[in-house]
């Protein structure tokens, strides 16, 4: 029980002081979901860092080191190489020139109205989808690094929902800036910590390791370039895709850039993001490849519970503990970040609209408090049944990639509503298809739906717009307007 | 020295070049972005 209770103490003091302070700093609900433009760059770059950083580069890497070894950190080398300085550098500036609130507001600003009620309804349910699957994470860290002693349901999923909830329920968005300074930190130094110590324990250091893979012919476990057609179809190329033109839809990413004081607070932290990113991965992947060695563990357990089998065989609570607030950093990041997200998107897009201007500022904020309940239960309760979310996740990722390659072709080239509308009711007609009927045809390495999904749209997005004419991209009339503003004000 | 120094040094030295080449892609069209 020892790292249960270190890993609630810390969240919980921490969510409380944080809270307590950023709620002194809030006017209005637009501080709550935004933190309006208060951040500098490396609040910003935790924060942002943090968002994407959750089951993906943890739990999932410890059980798919099982079967392709230290290969699968190209996963982390990716997503902090490419999609961290990519979006800090170009996506994350492009919204903040935008001047909106919420995704669906761009997203209606480059296409029109209908476009954005589209994506206000659908995206959140997608959103959650995602949310949902962290907190089953949350769950099952609890819940194996507190070697068992906790039942899984309600109680491990229950302390999810309410650690999630608390990481912003006071102060919104700048009370996860604060949280996620703090925890990117404690997920860095708590990972490297835990391979340190095993490194110790180990009676030859990690050279056992090597040896014994060694000894079995699976020494390419401990060789970062065996590029497999697993390690090449299976979680490189799909890091890329997803990441880059699926998880940049997600409002999550862009609240960091809304707390942004401005675009060089967002360009500034792509380095030092991209590194953390990367590294965050490291730890789970090194302790599950070693825990995989050790023949009485690789014997009694799986892959996805290798590192905690490892932590509860070999290290002391309170490195467990310590190992468990790592975890749950990442975690709890990307599903707070989800819920805000979702909160945000319902309370600003959908309901108040509704009232208008007839809902006080008082009103406004007590609403956006209850959303960020509301949506934490809505999280937490389906958590309480479901165990394996992956064919979800790729579900939500895949209905997200043809809207943000719209968004791109509308910002950056054409703005064409007919060929959008048409790009997204073909892309995801095949999303359909692929999920329920996948043709026999498909290569086994293309059977992931995002594959055929992400060449359609792509497809679509090229021809369509090479054809039928169009205003031209967003950024050039941005750009235009700024120029004759700047003109106006010489003359 | 052993495979985690190395897989780290690795993975520290690919992502530091692959986000240079970021940087370095944005150096080169930020004339055109800004």
């Amino acid at each position: 029980m020892i790292p249960i209770l270190i890993a609630v103490a810390y969240f919980v003091f921490f969510g409380v002081i944080f809270g307590m302070q950023s709620r002194r700093q809030l006017t209005d609900s637009k501080d709550f979901f935004t933190a309006s433009n208060r951040l500098g760059w490396f609040a910003v770059m935790c924060s942002f860092t943090l968002a994407p950083l959750g089951g993906g580069h943890t739990t999932s890497l410890i059980e798919q080191q099982a079967a392709m070894g230290v290969s699968v950190l190209w996963w982390g080398i990716l997503a902090g190489g490419v999609y961290v300085p990519v979006f800090l550098l170009w996506f994350g500036p492009w919204f903040k020139r935008l001047k909106v609130d919420t995704f669906p507001q761009a997203l209606g600003k480059v296409f029109g109205p209908k476009i954005k009620i589209v994506n206000t309804s659908l995206a959140p349910a997608g959103w959650l989808g995602i949310a949902i699957a962290e907190i089953v994470g949350i769950s099952t860290v609890i819940y194996c690094l507190g070697g068992g002693k906790l039942p899984y349901t309600p109680h491990c999923v229950l302390i999810a929902g309410v650690l999630t909830v608390l990481y912003i329920l006071l102060g919104g968005m700048l009370q996860a800036a604060y949280m996620n300074v703090v925890n990117a930190v404690a997920l860095i130094g708590g990972g490297f910590l835990g391979v340190i110590y095993t490194g110790q324990w180990l009676p030859g250091g990690y050279a056992d390791v090597s040896n014994y893979y060694a000894s079995i012919g699976e020494a390419w476990r401990t060789n970062l370039f065996h590029f497999s057609p697993d390690v090449v179809f299976g979680v490189m190329i799909p890091v890329m895709l997803l990441h880059v033109f699926s998880v940049a839809s997600e409002h999550a990413m862009y609240q960091p850039m809304l707390a942004a004081e401005d675009e060089n607070a967002i360009r500034k932290g792509a380095m030092l993001g991209g590194i953390i990113n990367s590294l965050a991965a490291f730890p789970w992947v090194i302790l599950g490849v070693t825990a995989l060695s050790i023949p009485s563990i690789a014997a009694s357990t799986s892959g996805r519970l290798s590192v905690a089998e490892l932590a509860l065989q070999t290290m002391p609570d309170w490195l467990i503990g310590v190992l468990m607030v790592a975890l749950l950093s990442a975690l709890l990041s990307t599903s707070s970040g989800m819920i805000l997200a979702i909160a945000h998107v319902v309370t600003d897009d959908i309901i108040k609209p509704i009232f208008g201007e007839k809902m006080s500022k008082a009103a406004h904020m007590r609403l956006s408090r209850w959303m960020v309940v509301i949506v934490g239960a809505l999280a937490t309760l389906p958590a309480l049944k479901v165990s394996l979310m992956i064919a979800l996740f790729f579900w939500c990722f895949s209905l997200s990639l043809p809207i943000f390659i719209n968004y791109l072709i509308g910002m950056l080239w054409k703005v064409n509503r007919r060929a959008a509308w048409i790009n997204l009711i073909v892309s995801t007609i095949v999303n359909f298809w692929w999920t329920f009927a996948c043709p026999s045809w498909c290569p086994p390495m293309f059977r992931l739906n995002f594959y055929p999904v992400f060449a359609v749209s792509i497809g679509l997005g090229i021809i369509l717009n090479l054809i039928l004419p169009g205003e031209k991209g967003m950024l050039s009339r941005i750009k235009e307007s700024e120029t004759a503003v700047q003109g106006g004000v010489t003359l | 020295m052993n495979w985690v120094i190395q897989v780290l040094i690795l993975q520290i030295v690919v992502t530091l070049g692959l986000e240079l080449l970021m940087i370095g892609l944005y150096k080169f069209t930020s004339d055109n972005d800004t």
